[in-house]
């Protein structure tokens, strides 16, 4: 005669391996267990860390940065791929992956995942004349619901439109796609790094003109111009991502040691400077860093790759990757520290640029 | 039943309410389903909950005995052992380690099944607290058993039919794998 309360309560301590295997001991538990209730609930217990993956098309390492605990997963090898996969996005726990076969003429598999769970779904193709992908996101919020979107951007490259792009989205709940919005024209804009924010997908182009998608109206805008640069001709867009409900933006110009972080206001207004940023003593710190240009009219050049911004109640913090090192550097009062120690198969002291970050928290939500 | 330690425990029978209070803490007396009576110290009874509440009708006076027919003398000393030790912890600055190793001890002489029917008493009772950390210690305890260990523990019928249970395994198999099945 157990009280289903201390039940419930008992079974939020567990790992997501003991929940699995306990859906079996009776039709109760499995209830339990499988109630979206409960996913939700220990979704807030669960703390989410942050991973890291190199992409140099197979996924070699995998680890979990800022935290003491085991790493949440180490590889994707349940997903069956012959070529192996690369991580496109995380999102609240479920991963959009895609094959790294890279042969022409021949589709791309995408798959989404819960590497928690073990779960894998092959994304159906979509019965859509643009065929070829500019860009793919997943989203999903178990707040909000239990099903997940993928919104895909498609181009077509008919003779009489060129640039012309269509949007179609799937989702988890209907298990079909549908045609979002009617085409449109976005000259210059490249599709592959948008950021989920708001509901919406945004992109940011070279030239710094933006669009966004609200992926429940089906409506496409765009974002406030961003902030002035004097003498710069083209944007130097150096992070563009989302944490803790904001949107980011970072810019690095020349070989400046200052930049500014920049966040979106919720009303879409403008970009307010959120943070200044001071990597001199980093660069002190690192001299592996400072890279001369052969032409030297005293430019530098400085390798740091942003990796990612995590934003919260109790800190802001930056993860960065310099020759060598990862670094979190506290937006608030302008400290670092090193991260590690982060076990690699390769020697990553040059690899700039081969790291990718995303926010992971464990969930047992189904694909 | 076990015997208390050095906590604020006693086994009296106390008839009538003593007259001389000054500088002495008020107590409150309890008795639980097996007969036992304990003398708390107010402060202590007043992290119970359920005794909180009782104690707070304006009708009741604290010389009344409160019964508890739910629980069981050996829980109620284990119960007063951890809100005694929660409320000295209270006033100390930084008494995490401490904690830890209080922690560490309250569980050690008990079996899994001591420590689920104390976690049934902490909720009973309405300590917050002490239920948080004893649903921790008791899925710190089943996390690694397979599945007939767990029903035997919680005294749960398999209402699967052989067919049924196969499909709920099925989706997650390399959940039955690799489980460290020591005894308690």
């Amino acid at each position: 005669m157990f009280h289903q309360d201390v039940l419930t309560h008992i079974l939020l301590h567990l790992p997501v391996k003991s929940l699995l295997r306990f859906k079996c001991v009776s039709k109760q538990w499995l209830s339990v267990i499988s109630s979206p209730q409960f996913h939700h609930r220990r979704r807030r217990l669960a703390s989410s860390g942050i991973i890291l993956c190199q992409t140099t098309d197979l996924i070699h390492d995998i680890s979990l940065a800022g935290s003491n605990s085991d790493p949440p997963f180490t590889s994707l090898s349940f997903i069956d791929d012959s070529a192996g996969v690369k991580i496109l996005q995380s999102s609240n726990g479920l991963l959009l992956c895609c094959s790294s076969l890279h042969k022409v003429g021949i589709r791309r598999s995408y798959y989404i995942c819960n590497p928690s769970t073990k779960q894998v779904l092959i994304l159906p193709e979509a019965d859509c004349e643009s065929k070829t992908i500019s860009g793919v996101y997943l989203a999903f919020d178990s707040s909000k619901s239990p099903h997940y979107q993928v919104v895909s951007v498609r181009s077509c490259s008919s003779p009489s439109s060129s640039n012309s792009y269509r949007i179609v989205t799937y989702s988890s709940e209907t298990r079909a796609w549908r045609l979002s919005g009617s085409p449109f024209a976005a000259p210059d804009m490249a599709f592959d790094n948008g950021v989920l924010w708001n509901d919406a997908i945004h992109w940011i182009s070279p030239t710094g003109d933006s669009l966004c998608f609200d992926i429940d109206q089906e409506r496409l805008g765009t974002l406030p111009n961003l902030p002035s640069t004097e003498k710069w001709s083209n944007r130097r867009l150096r992070y563009f991502g989302e944490s803790g409900g904001h949107l980011h933006l970072i810019e690095v110009y020349g070989s400046a040691t200052q930049f500014h972080v920049f966040e979106m206001e919720r009303d879409y207004s403008s970009w307010l400077p959120k943070y200044q940023v001071d990597i001199a003593a980093i660069v002190d710190a690192f001299p592996l860093m400072v890279w001369n240009y052969p032409n030297a009219n005293d430019s530098v050049f400085y390798a740091f790759s942003l990796l990612f911004l995590k934003e919260d109640e109790e800190d802001s913090i930056l993860l960065l990757q310099v020759p060598g090192e990862f670094l979190s550097y506290n937006l608030r009062d302008g400290t670092f520290k090193k991260l590690g120690p982060i076990s690699t198969t390769t020697n990553i002291a040059f690899q700039i640029g081969c790291f990718h970050a995303y926010q992971f928290t464990e969930t047992l939500a189904s694909v | 039943m076990s015997t208390s330690t050095d906590n604020n425990a006693s086994i009296t029978q106390e008839s009538g309410p003593s007259a001389a209070v000054q500088d002495i803490q008020k107590k409150i007396v309890v008795r639980t389903a097996d007969g036992e009576v304990f003398n708390l110290k107010e402060e202590v009874a007043m992290e119970i909950d359920i005794i909180k509440t009782f104690f707070q009708e304006d009708s009741i006076s604290y010389e009344t005995v409160m019964p508890l027919p739910n629980v069981e003398g050996w829980e109620m000393v284990k119960v007063i052992e951890y809100c005694t030790k929660h409320v000295e912890l209270k006033h100390k600055v930084d008494g995490y380690k401490e904690r830890k190793a209080f922690q560490a001890l309250f569980v050690q002489n008990l079996s899994t099944k001591s420590l689920l029917a104390l976690t049934n008493t902490a909720n009973y009772l309405e300590v917050k607290y002490l239920l948080d950390f004893l649903c921790q210690a008791v899925s710190e305890q089943i996390k690694n058993k397979d599945v007939d260990y767990v029903r035997e523990l919680f005294g749960v019928e398999n209402d699967f039919n052989d067919e049924e249970y196969e499909q709920v395994k099925a989706e997650a198999p390399w959940a039955h794998e690799n489980l460290n099945n020591d005894l308690h």
